[in-house]
Formats: structure tokens, C-alpha cells, sequence
């Protein structure tokens, strides 16, 4: 009896590598997403978006009775920021004005910057502590696919496009350990490379590397994606630098980089699904 | 009813109650964070039923709930799951067998046992892929089983309902 229990054990743990195997070589062979965790997304899709309005629906309910008071002083933030940043805006048109004159008089290319974005709810965030991750509910049915630039409303980096069903998607975070992307210092116009950070992650903040051998870079200074290689559009605002540390190394230096975008409440997000942009 | 119709109703009960957490998992317990931890409820369910029903039972059981995590939660790869809830279930059933009798400590015990399991595997996975923090990622295990460990007291009741409705001898 012991024995035969012990060889149904082995044969569940045996059909289990299989079933692994299985399912690794499909999503490894796969350009979108293999067939049965797209199947298992499309089915599920429906319930995570009622979980996602519950959910919502809860918080927002509580944050009615415990905000207040901090939506209040916001408010009051804003309104002071709105004011400053109608002086800027002023200024701008008549820089942008003289801009075309110039690029005119110059015989330059009219710069253009068109985005195609495709609006989205966010479905479920990863709840594990290991990754950050975002499931979306729009697809390849709207175009959407792996490698697209993901953005907040307010237009900060999000993510990548890392996995894309019919009418779901995963978003990898920037926070994310394995994310990567192209950056640039807008100060000082210096290159690097913005990559998450496991031990970053949980504080909300990733690194900012390949800095050079004397890195221009202080603290407070914005990083925007560079757009190198074309696979995303430049200029999309990533987040502000916190601090300059030495590695581990004690040579290479690098930046801790705070995001600008925020997961806490994200509700709906933009996919960048192309992009066509002139400097 | 039936011995056979008992048996489909039971592991139905089960599968129902499962789903249920999962819900649950993804309504509240994604939004919890504890010093910038979450909880992860998951590998807790196969030790729970497998604490119940035994290990081979528990390891079909868990064969299948790990496969249809695989498909729906983020995992170092696809199969993670698949691999790691069996050998839970054949721990859990072979404590809840031999060592401790059902009841609250051996529920608290298997659960431990399913979340340390899971976090060991993944840091083991993340250390073969060259990942390096191995300080912070066995914090982060810890953190993680003793944030999910208190849900034992909604998880426990369910499971134990079913246990004792449907009997453990179909």
C-alpha cells in the first residue's frame, strides 16, 4: 500500500515536470502568448474586471471617509501650481512661435510628435513582492502588442508591453528588476540606462547606470526616456534622480532614480501602440 | 448520495471554496502592504486541502491548481507552480498523516511549510538566474509567509467545512 502511494506520488511530481516543461517551451516559442495562458486570460478576463470594480469601488469608498482632509491641501497645491504653470505656458507659445520661425528660417524639419495611444484599465496588480506587474484589459484585438511603451494619464512611463492576449495584456513595471530602458539626463543630455532594482523595488524607486566615467548627474535632475534604436518614443518623462551612490564595486557610480509614476490607485493607463516623432 | 457522486461533490466544494479565495486573494489581499510587503495566499490552498485529504488526493489537487496558477500568475517560469504545489501537497499530507493530527497547529504548520517552500524555490530559481540580494529575497520569504500566515483563519474554517461535510473516507 506504501509502495503504491509513494509511485502515485512520483507519477503526479513526474506528470508535474511535464506539465512545466510544457508550459515553458510554449510560452519560450511563443511571439504573443501561447495558447492555453491566452485561453485561461480570455476566460478569466471577464471576472477580473468585476474583481477590479469591486476592488475599486471599496477603495474609493474609503478613501471618501480617510482622505479628506489631504485632498483638501492638494487641491490647494494645485491650484497654486496651475497658476505657475499658466506664466510657463504663456512663455512656451511664444518660445514655440519663435521655434517655427527659426526652424523656418533654418530650412528644418517642422518637429512632430505623434503618439497613438489606446486606453486601458488596469485589471489586476501582481500582488506578489517578487515582480511588478500590471494585467490590463486590452489585447491584441486593440492592437496592442509585446515590446509597446506603456504611460500614465498624466504621460509618465509606466512600462513595457511584456505579454499580450486577445483581450488582456502584462505590463512589466519600470520598477520591475528586469526592466530596461533607454534614458537621458535632460540637464545635462548625458545617456544611461534606467533598469529596475530588486532591492529598489519595494521602496518604489529604480537605478539609473552606465552613467560614464564622470557622470553629470546630481540629484533632482529629470530622466526621460532617450528613444535610441526607436523601440520607444523619447522625451517621455521616467522621474527625477534622488541620489548619486558608488556600486558595490566602489568604481562604477549610479543613480537611484525616483519614478514619477505612481501604482497606488492606478486605474487607467495609455499603451503606446506606434509612435511617429521628429526632432 | 453515491460514494462516486460524494467524491465529485466534495472535490467541486473544493474547487468552488478555491476559487473563492482567489477572489478574495485578488480583491483584498493584492491591495494589503505591510511595510512594503504583500501577502500571497496561493500556497497555502494546496497544503490546506492535501493536509485533508492526504497526500496523493492533495497532490492532484495541487497538480492542478499549480498548473492554473502557471497560466495566471507571475512566476519565475511558466510551470513554477506545477512543480512546486505537489511536492507541498505530498509534504503537507505526509505531516498531517503521520506527524500531527488535523487541527489548527498542523494547519499553521503545513501553511508555513507551503509559503517557505515557495519563497526557497524562488530564491533558489533567481540565484541560478544570477539574481543577488539573497538577504533581501529570504526577508521578503519570511515577510511574506508570517503577512499571509493570519488568513489561515479564513482559509481553515472553509476547507474544514468541507472536510467535515463531505467526510474524509470518499
Amino acid at each position: 500500500m506504501k509502495r503504491s502511494s509513494n509511485r502515485f506520488l512520483i507519477m503526479i511530481l513526474s506528470l508535474a515536470a511535464v506539465i512545466a516543461v510544457v508550459l515553458s517551451v510554449m510560452s519560450y516559442f511563443s511571439a504573443t502568448s501561447a495558447v492555453l495562458p491566452n485561453l485561461a486570460g480570455i476566460v478569466v478576463t471577464p471576472f477580473r474586471a468585476a474583481s477590479a470594480a469591486v476592488s475599486e469601488t471599496l477603495r474609493n469608498w474609503a478613501d471618501y471617509f480617510t482622505q479628506f482632509d489631504a485632498l483638501k491641501e492638494e487641491n490647494r497645491q494645485l491650484k497654486l501650481q496651475i497658476a505657475e504653470m499658466e506664466e510657463e505656458v504663456r512663455q512656451a507659445t511664444f518660445d514655440r512661435e519663435e521655434n517655427a520661425h527659426l526652424r523656418k528660417v533654418a530650412q528644418l524639419r517642422e518637429q512632430r510628435r505623434d503618439l497613438h495611444l489606446e486606453s486601458a484599465r488596469v485589471l489586476v496588480q501582481d500582488s506578489s513582492n517578487w515582480y511588478s506587474l500590471l494585467t490590463i484589459n486590452k489585447g491584441t484585438a486593440y492592437d496592442i502588442e509585446v515590446g509597446d511603451c506603456v504611460v500614465t494619464e498624466e504621460g509618465y512611463l509606466l512600462g513595457v508591453v511584456t505579454e499580450a492576449g486577445l483581450n488582456w495584456a502584462t505590463v512589466r513595471t519600470i520598477l520591475d528588476s528586469e526592466s530596461s530602458i533607454g534614458a537621458l539626463v535632460f540637464r545635462s543630455g548625458s545617456s544611461a540606462l534606467a533598469q529596475g532594482d530588486f532591492s529598489l523595488m519595494s521602496e518604489g524607486r529604480m537605478a539609473l547606470t552606465y552613467l560614464g566615467a564622470e557622470p553629470d548627474v546630481v540629484a533632482g535632475d529629470l530622466v526621460v526616456t532617450s528613444g535610441l534604436g526607436g523601440y520607444y518614443p523619447s522625451q517621455v518623462v521616467i522621474g527625477y534622480v534622488e541620489e548619486v551612490r558608488t556600486g558595490d564595486d566602489g568604481l562604477a557610480q549610479y543613480a537611484v532614480l525616483r519614478p514619477e509614476m505612481t501604482l497606488e490607485g492606478l486605474t487607467e493607463i495609455y499603451v503606446v501602440t506606434s509612435f511617429d516623432i521628429v526632432e | 448520495m453515491q460514494p462516486k457522486s460524494y467524491r465529485v461533490f466534495k472535490w467541486v466544494m473544493y474547487a468552488l471554496v478555491t476559487l473563492l479565495l482567489c477572489a478574495f486573494h485578488a480583491m483584498f489581499f493584492s491591495n494589503i502592504r505591510v511595510l512594503g510587503l504583500a501577502p500571497f495566499l496561493y500556497p497555502m490552498l494546496p497544503a490546506m486541502a492535501a493536509m485533508f485529504e492526504g497526500p496523493r488526493q492533495g497532490a492532484v489537487f495541487a497538480l492542478v491548481l499549480g498548473a492554473l496558477c502557471d497560466l495566471l500568475v507571475p512566476a519565475p517560469f511558466r510551470g513554477f507552480f506545477a512543480i512546486i504545489f505537489p511536492v507541498i501537497a505530498a509534504l503537507s499530507g505526509g505531516i498531517a498523516s503521520r506527524l500531527q493530527s488535523r487541527g489548527f497547529l498542523c494547519a499553521l504548520i503545513v501553511s508555513s511549510l507551503g509559503l517557505l517552500t515557495t519563497g526557497a524555490f524562488r530564491m533558489l530559481v533567481q540565484v541560478l538566474a544570477g539574481g543577488q540580494y539573497l538577504g533581501l529575497m529570504a526577508r521578503i520569504t519570511l515577510g511574506e509567509a508570517l503577512l499571509t500566515l493570519p488568513a489561515l483563519l479564513i482559509v481553515l474554517p472553509l476547507y474544514r467545512a468541507i472536510f467535515r461535510r463531505c467526510g474524509a473516507d470518499y
